[in-house]
């Protein structure tokens, strides 16, 4: 009996140590790998959290600034939220009036092949989330006195980007020509010239006396408009933190085409000469 | 020379056993602070966790703000920026380019037409010359424009000139370069 007892007292203390060893290895390792692995991710997810929450000041600061910046509204004007025909045309007869021509027809046509692809490849791309294409059917609007119909055909649309053309046909001198393409070049609204033909003869002053330095000009512009955006995109805003803010050359370069607009005519420079006398 | 060893066994010292009560209870004290230290870890782990299901919250949260209408505005302008700076670069001033050709067209020679295309740049001028000798000269001063990628005369034919003499009738066709429509 005393000999059992003294086995049992001798077997106790590496068996205990044994269980706590079994413990150790089977519950507190993988705990504490456990914690050291959760510890780990939520440093991460802090520096995450930290990240973000200082794009979000950074948001939140550039809106404050957005709110004020004047260049809001050039750029809003240059590229519309929609085809606004009857703006493009408002602002095209002040510099068809201003410049002295005869507008003697305007038109808009969407072909259906004109995607401005070109245009959107890149921007697809850092663009999370299609956004919806508003449907292309508005309606035509009725072009300047005198003008033929105004027709618009509904055309395929691009993810980011839609365009159409409009073309115009007037009838002045020289310098009238020469006015007429420099202030359409700085219109308040981006347009791109895509053709342009000017000859001679397609007008007269009156029957008994005609006019021989009235000329005629056909102008295609290329028009762009994007739909609004109803949510942000994490791309977008990324570039915007990443960077520093907008981007300023690209505004610049808008408001050195806008800035144009309003010039008044500039007489022609000595050395140049209507190539149509 | 005598080495003296000494043989004798030292003096059995007293050795303290345990007792089995004291073994008893730091078996248990071990078995106590193993289970406690693993409650410890467990408790840690699932704080980690709670904070961690909290932090991924607040960091979809702020995801949320920032793709939210919130700031749909700026990322609408931003888009709109980055549009504009791709369309610009097509943007042309045809008339800095016009005032500046006019300059290189030879003075006996009037355009009838001109017509510009701007998928490849290409410039087709009709026009009239009093002469041959006054067309090969237009062409010599036209090749001389800075813009011009390439030009060729395309035809030239005597034809009757509004004065009632006869003139020359020519069509060029012509390929500037895109630095011809610059703001300069």
């Amino acid at each position: 009996m005393i000999k059992k007892s003294i086995g049992l007292r001798i077997l106790v203390l590496p068996l205990s140590l044994a269980v706590v060893v079994l413990i150790a290895v089977l519950y507190v390792q993988p705990a504490f790998s456990e914690i050291m692995k959760r510890k780990k991710s939520l440093d991460e997810s802090r520096k995450q959290l930290v990240s973000i929450q200082a794009q979000t000041a950074k948001l939140a600061q550039l809106k404050a600034s957005w709110d004020s910046m004047e260049e809001k509204k050039i750029v809003t004007v240059a590229l519309p939220v929609s085809e606004a025909t009857d703006d493009f045309l408002g602002e095209l007869y002040q510099k068809v009036t201003s410049s002295g021509v005869l507008l003697d027809s305007f038109s808009t046509a969407k072909s259906e092949s004109s995607e401005a692809s070109y245009l959107c490849s890149a921007q697809s791309q850092t663009a999370q989330g299609a956004e919806g294409m508003p449907s292309s059917s508005s309606s035509a609007p009725s072009g300047a006195a005198g003008s033929p119909g105004v027709a618009i055909s509904s055309s395929a649309s691009s993810a980011c980007v839609q365009n159409f053309s409009a073309s115009i046909g007037a009838k002045g001198n020289w310098d009238q020509i020469i006015s007429l393409l420099k202030y359409t070049s700085g219109m308040n609204r981006i347009v791109n010239l895509k053709k342009v033909s000017i000859s001679k003869g397609g007008a007269t002053g009156t029957e008994n006396n005609p006019n021989p330095d009235m000329l005629s000009v056909m102008l295609d512009f290329e028009l762009f408009y994007t739909p609004q955006k109803s949510t942000g995109t994490l791309a977008v805003n990324d570039l915007l933190v990443l960077g520093n803010g907008f981007d300023k050359s690209a505004l610049s370069k808008i408001k050195e085409i806008v800035s144009s607009a309003y010039e008044q005519p500039v007489v022609i420079q000595s050395g140049e000469r209507n190539m149509f006398k | 020379m005598v080495t003296n060893i000494n043989l004798v066994a030292p003096e059995e010292e007293k050795k303290t056993a345990l007792s089995g009560r004291t073994t008893m209870a730091l078996s248990f004290s071990l078995l106590l602070a193993v289970l406690a230290i693993w409650l410890i870890l467990a408790q840690i782990s699932r704080a980690y966790q709670s904070q961690q299901t909290s932090i991924e919250n607040q960091i979809q949260q702020e995801k949320n703000k920032i793709s939210g209408q919130d700031y749909a505005v700026l990322a609408d302008f931003q888009q709109k920026v980055n549009l504009l700076n791709r369309i610009i670069p097509d943007h042309s001033y045809f008339d800095v380019y016009l005032r500046n050709f006019s300059q290189y067209l030879l003075p006996e020679v009037s355009l009838v037409s001109l017509k510009w295309d701007s998928s490849g740049d290409k410039v087709t001028l009709q026009g009239s010359a009093p002469s041959f000798d006054a067309l090969s000269k237009a062409m010599i001063l036209l090749k001389k424009y800075p813009n011009l990628a390439s030009i060729e005369l395309k035809n030239a034919s005597e034809a009757p000139a509004q004065n009632g003499s006869v003139g020359i009738s020519f069509e060029i066709n012509a390929v500037v370069n895109k630095t011809a429509y610059d703001k300069k």
